[in-house]
């Protein structure tokens, strides 16, 4: 309940927090300095007034001086002095009796009266003291020595109400001048807040335009400040990434039912020519069933590399990590090529395979190596080598490919494991791939951290590296097969 | 490993692509089928390989004169059958 205060006065706009935030500041540093300047003023106004009040005292003193040396009748003779009515003017012996007291001298409460005779008595020079209607005054007392008589005391008072005003006035100026100025300031405050935060309006409203079909509009507020600036460039560098990562979604969605429609397509053809031609015989028959059974296998290869690259795409590839052998997996691999590409004429030749290992999931990564090692050979002409290589290199398992094949042009070298991306030469042989081969190949191997690196000359050949982070644990010692 | 009397030799692929067609005498495996018991493999190309490993051990099992124990299935996969008991 308790917090739950301060959270319901909080206002819920950065514009009202920000206003409030500058009247606060405003009105803290205006009451500082209103309390200094009163405090200063009154201890100005005081210090003037008791030395005026000094002043007068010393001033009577002198005035009275020839008189006050009488001894004899000292209250009658002040007494005869009409002058001396209009003067608040008290004069006592050394003990508190009072001898003379003006009219002009106001009459004092008992507790006021008393501080005065003690003021007699100890001769404090400066009291502040009350008379019968509470109002306050400055008494001034002065000891006059008086040769072959007893010193008598002389009191004089000034009433502190025009200070008392003085000061009043000066408080409810600064008052009435402070509220001026915080309601000026709450305006201020609320137009600067609003001019500030102007932008992230604009920005609110342009980024509810951008649709998932339009993520090529990007927010154009600019001018506001640094930090918002940098706020509209992350937004559009997200929208970026975002349009790139759906241009690749869709295209990939329009590939693939491409490449699915082409055997279907295929099949169709097949099957309608079957139905309309009255003549057919048994063989004839026999013949559009094989062709379906290769159509149907290419398309059910398609449909496999479609999910896995689905399920890559999901970050489900590999989901238990075991050991791996990584030279096995290599030789076994290029034995499955080999038999894979009979009878064409291309030699895989193993020239050096130490028994490193990965973690990760075999059947993928099988799966990844084949298809490297298949594409070498098929890429291949008639009677050439591709050389395989398998050794650890610091932290990294390496598996190098290397063909003497027709190739890969600097231009389509960044492209090769982009999905259905085919090079003009690959597509103009048209070895019935998927076009999905290396595209699998790195997604594999990026799934288990690892990385393809790839280098080509033109009719010279090309080179896979697959670098793969070796198992932390030793591997154990390798048993032979086959 | 030998056939009538002759020893034969084999890798552990072909060994292994032999026991499971005399484990499953007489019934049609496709070849994918049996590429996924042989060497788990899951691609496209797989047919090839049975083909080309059947061919191996054909080669190597068969003997000269007698038909072939691994019969192709045209358009499905292959059969072994023992042709003697067949005959008999």
């Amino acid at each position: 309940m308790f917090s739950a205060i301060p959270a319901a006065l909080t206002p819920r706009t950065i514009r009202a927090q920000l206003t409030l935030w500058y009247l606060a500041m405003t009105a803290g540093a205006l009451a500082v300095f209103a309390v200094f300047v009163f405090v200063a003023r009154a201890r100005a106004l005081d210090r003037e007034t008791d030395a005026e009040l000094e002043i007068t005292a010393q001033h009577l003193i002198g005035t009275l001086q020839p008189k006050l040396l009488e001894t004899l009748d000292l209250g009658y003779t002040l007494a005869q002095d009409r002058d001396l009515a209009d003067q608040p003017l008290v004069v006592r012996e050394r003990q508190g009796a009072t001898i003379f007291r003006s009219l002009a001298f106001p009459s004092l409460s008992e507790p006021a009266e008393a501080v005065a005779v003690d003021a007699a008595r100890t001769g404090r020079e400066l009291e502040t003291i009350n008379d019968r209607q509470g109002n306050q005054y400055r008494l001034a007392t002065a000891v006059v020595r008086r040769t072959g008589a007893a010193p008598i005391v002389v009191q004089t008072s000034a009433p502190l109400a025009p200070v008392r005003s003085t000061l009043r006035q000066l408080a409810v100026a600064m008052l009435l001048w402070s509220s001026i100025v915080l309601g000026a300031a709450s305006y201020g405050g609320r137009f600067i807040a609003r001019r500030a935060l102007r932008p992230v309006g604009d920005i609110v409203a342009r980024a509810r335009a951008i649709e998932a079909s339009q993520l090529g509009d990007r927010l154009d507020v600019r001018g506001g400040s640094e930090e918002l600036d940098r706020l509209v460039e992350t937004l559009n560098g997200l929208l970026d990434r975002l349009a790139t990562s759906m241009e690749g979604a869709r295209r990939f969605a329009a590939d693939a039912s491409h490449e699915l429609q082409t055997p279907i397509a295929a099949m169709r053809a097949a099957l309608d020519s079957c139905l309309t031609n009255e003549r057919v015989g048994i063989e004839d028959y026999r013949a559009v069933i094989d062709d379906l059974v290769v159509d149907l296998e290419r398309l059910s290869a398609l449909v496999r590399d479609l999910r896995l690259l689905a399920l890559a795409d999901a970050g489900h590839l590999v989901d238990h990590a075991e050991p791996i052998d990584l030279g096995a997996l290599v030789l076994e691999c290029c034995e499955v090529v080999r038999a894979a590409t009979e009878p064409k004429a291309v030699a895989i030749t193993v020239d050096r395979v130490e028994h490193v290992m990965v973690r990760g999931n075999p059947l993928h990564l099988r799966r990844a190596l084949f298809n490297l090692a298949h594409n070498a050979v098929r890429y291949s002409p008639e009677g050439s080598n591709v050389h395989v290589t398998v050794q650890p290199v610091e932290r990294d398992a390496i598996v190098d490919i290397t063909d003497q094949g027709c190739g890969i042009a600097p231009e389509d070298l960044p492209h090769v494991f982009e999905r259905f991306y085919r090079t003009d030469k690959a597509r103009a042989r048209d070895t019935g791939g998927t076009g999905l081969g290396l595209a699998i190949a790195s997604q594999i191997v990026r799934s288990h951290g690892g990385h393809i690196g790839v280098t080509s000359a033109v009719d010279e050949g090309s080179s896979f590296a697959v670098f793969l982070p070796l198992a932390t644990t030793a591997a154990p010692p390798f048993e032979a097969r086959d | 490993m030998s056939r009538e009397g002759r020893p034969i030799p084999v890798t552990a692929k072909e060994y292994a692509l032999l026991e499971y067609f005399m484990r499953r005498a007489g019934s049609v495996l496709t070849r994918t089928m049996i590429a996924e018991h042989v060497w788990d493999l899951t691609f496209d190309r797989a047919s090839n390989v049975v083909d080309v490993y059947v061919k191996h051990l054909r080669d190597k099992i068969d003997v000269a004169g007698s038909p072939t124990l691994i019969q192709a299935v045209r358009g499905v996969g292959y059969v072994f059958r023992d042709t003697r008991r067949a005959d008999a």
